[in-house]
């Protein structure tokens, strides 16, 4: 028995949490379809008809379905491993660390994706129908196979990377705690950019934060003094956050777990 | 076999075990006794996995229980004095639990919760605690795992129950398995455990099976308190309608020995205790 990686209790996993997890899973289901059909069915009627499916609000609709939804999956991931009623039973389960986080991994960033979108789709399918058949609009429903989804998709396995990390890192509050550490992060982050810029451009300042020109374009300025440098940190944010920071959240997210098990698993 | 080494273990700068030793062999069921925060429930999860030892080796058939290899934890099963279950049908918590462990029997599975008599078309979650307690027990004995771990078992349980459990836990004890019971209720399983391990001040301070213990002391019940002085008197303790008084020596008729009684005698007497088992060539 490979004691790290199987795929055989990869798959006992994942049936363990669709078991545990589908009836919350389908009322969410439930309450997003039906909030999708009965705005687009208000519209039908409001209008008497007169307004015509359009793919492109469902495209929206499950764009930010995916994005609000993944994000409290992710963050409920590890909710087993802090909670001290559950978490001897999660423990003692015979599976590694490594399986247990990867089969979050997957659930949150390729199963759920998947089946919002065909949710999504189904529904819009249905509303389409019925809107039709009642007011004589058009047939408009989702298409799944648009540019925009796929790209969707691939933002929101980066933003949904995070909140797992969040849930492995945070004990209690895992969604509202990451939210707010994103918040946190991005005001420091915010705060030593613009220092770092006070020094850099000191000669365009009079006074800490009072620019001598009051007209100021950053990125042409830095485009202009620094040519091949910000060639280089546009590449280099590129590479970070495309290809880096969810399996950097993946990778801390494991760590996080195994630390967990040590020191606060029971 | 299930072997602690020289274990030294504390929760932030208190010691609770101090070179701690001890040895499980297959084919037994324990019986681990002690005062309260004497550590029984932390000795558990030491064995198996939950808590990492500070010093010293806890070996588990072969492995490291600390390394929580999954090969290691599908041959261990946990019933906890407190119950937590999810809210599943039995059927879902069967199918997320039973693949884990690949020795299941679930013939067996069948027959205990029948005979506990657990109602089948509930949530688990909706179960009283006597309710989970069985079905849990009923999981636990039919996983086929070579280590079971019971803390509190027949705490909830109602009598015909307890007796009912002594039964099945017997039966599903084979050459291969070791069970661990951990309890305050002695009476409950006095006929079950064998042999006993009592942890006392961070350490083993008994661990004999019961024939030994029938060898070397004899327990007599007397409706007045024998004489302090009495010849092999090792401890007496007022009860309801007399005395009960522990002496050395093997009783001819070889009469019950009352785990309470002895629980007392060991833990009041430790020196003496040793003394009887050390001189007539006992391990302590």
């Amino acid at each position: 028995m490979n004691n790290y990686f199987e795929f055989g209790r990869l798959g006992h996993l994942a049936r363990r949490n669709l078991i545990l997890d589908w009836r919350s899973q389908a009322i969410a289901g439930g309450i997003v379809s039906g909030v999708l059909f009965l705005g687009r069915f208000l519209e039908a009627w409001i209008s008497r008809g007169a307004a015509h499916g359009d793919g492109a609000d469902y495209t929206e609709y499950l764009i930010i379905t995916l994005a609000i939804w993944g994000a409290i999956y992710a963050s409920m991931a590890f909710r087993a491993l802090h909670d001290k009623n559950s978490n001897e039973a999660y423990l003692l389960l015979p599976a590694s660390s490594l399986e247990k986080v990867t089969i979050e991994v997957l659930l949150t960033s390729l199963v759920l994706p998947v089946a919002i979108i065909v949710l999504i789709t189904v529904a819009s399918i249905v509303t389409e129908g019925v809107t039709g058949l009642l007011f004589q609009t058009g047939f408009d429903p989702l298409n799944p196979f648009q540019r925009d989804i796929f790209a969707a998709w691939g933002y929101i396995v980066i933003g949904q990377a995070v909140f797992l990390l969040g849930s492995a890192w945070f004990r209690k509050a895992h969604f509202i705690k990451t939210v707010l550490s994103l918040v946190v992060g991005a005001i420091g982050f915010g705060f030593i950019a613009g220092i770092l810029f006070r020094i850099v451009f000191a000669s365009y300042f009079d006074g800490f934060f009072t620019p001598i020109e009051m007209r100021f374009d950053v990125e042409q300025l830095m485009i202009r003094n620094y040519p091949g440098l910000m060639k280089f940190m546009a590449a280099a944010a590129r590479i970070l956050f495309y290809y880096v920071l969810a399996p950097f959240c993946w990778f801390t997210a494991w760590l996080r777990f195994k630390e967990t098990e040590v020191s606060d698993g029971v | 076999m299930v072997q602690v080494k020289n274990m030294t273990f504390g929760y932030g700068k208190g010691i609770l075990f101090d070179d701690l030793n001890l040895k499980m062999e297959k084919g037994n069921i324990y019986g681990l006794l002690g005062l309260n925060g004497a550590g029984k429930t932390t000795l558990m999860k030491l064995l198996t996995g939950l808590l990492f030892p500070d010093i010293g080796q806890i070996d588990v058939f072969g492995e490291e229980p600390d390394k929580r290899h999954p090969g290691f934890l599908s041959r261990i099963c946990v019933l906890p004095e407190e119950l937590n279950v999810p809210s599943l049908t039995e059927s879902e918590y069967l199918m997320t639990r039973v693949p884990f462990y690949p020795d299941f029997d679930h013939g067996l599975f069948e027959r205990f919760i029948s005979e506990f008599e657990v109602p089948r078309n509930k949530r688990l979650n909706k179960l009283s605690y006597g309710q989970k307690k069985k079905f849990l027990l009923s999981f636990g004995l039919a996983c086929g795992s070579e280590l079971l771990v019971l803390d509190e078992p027949t705490n909830g349980l109602d009598i015909p129950s307890k007796s009912l459990f002594r039964r099945l836990v017997a039966e599903a004890l084979t050459d291969e398995r070791i069970f661990v019971i951990s309890t305050h209720q002695v009476r409950d399983v006095d006929s079950l455990i064998d042999p006993i391990t009592i942890l006392h001040e961070g350490k083993v301070l008994f661990e004999h099976g019961m024939a030994e213990v029938g060898d070397r002391i004899r327990m007599t019940r007397s409706n007045t308190p024998p004489a302090a002085d009495s010849d092999g008197l090792i401890y007496s303790e007022a009860a309801v309608g007399g005395y009960w008084s522990v002496w050395k020596g093997t009783d001819p008729d070889g009469g019950p020995i009352d785990l309470e009684i002895l629980f007392n005698t060991v833990i009041s007497r430790p020196d003496v205790y040793t003394e009887v088992f050390r001189s007539e060539g006992g391990p302590a």
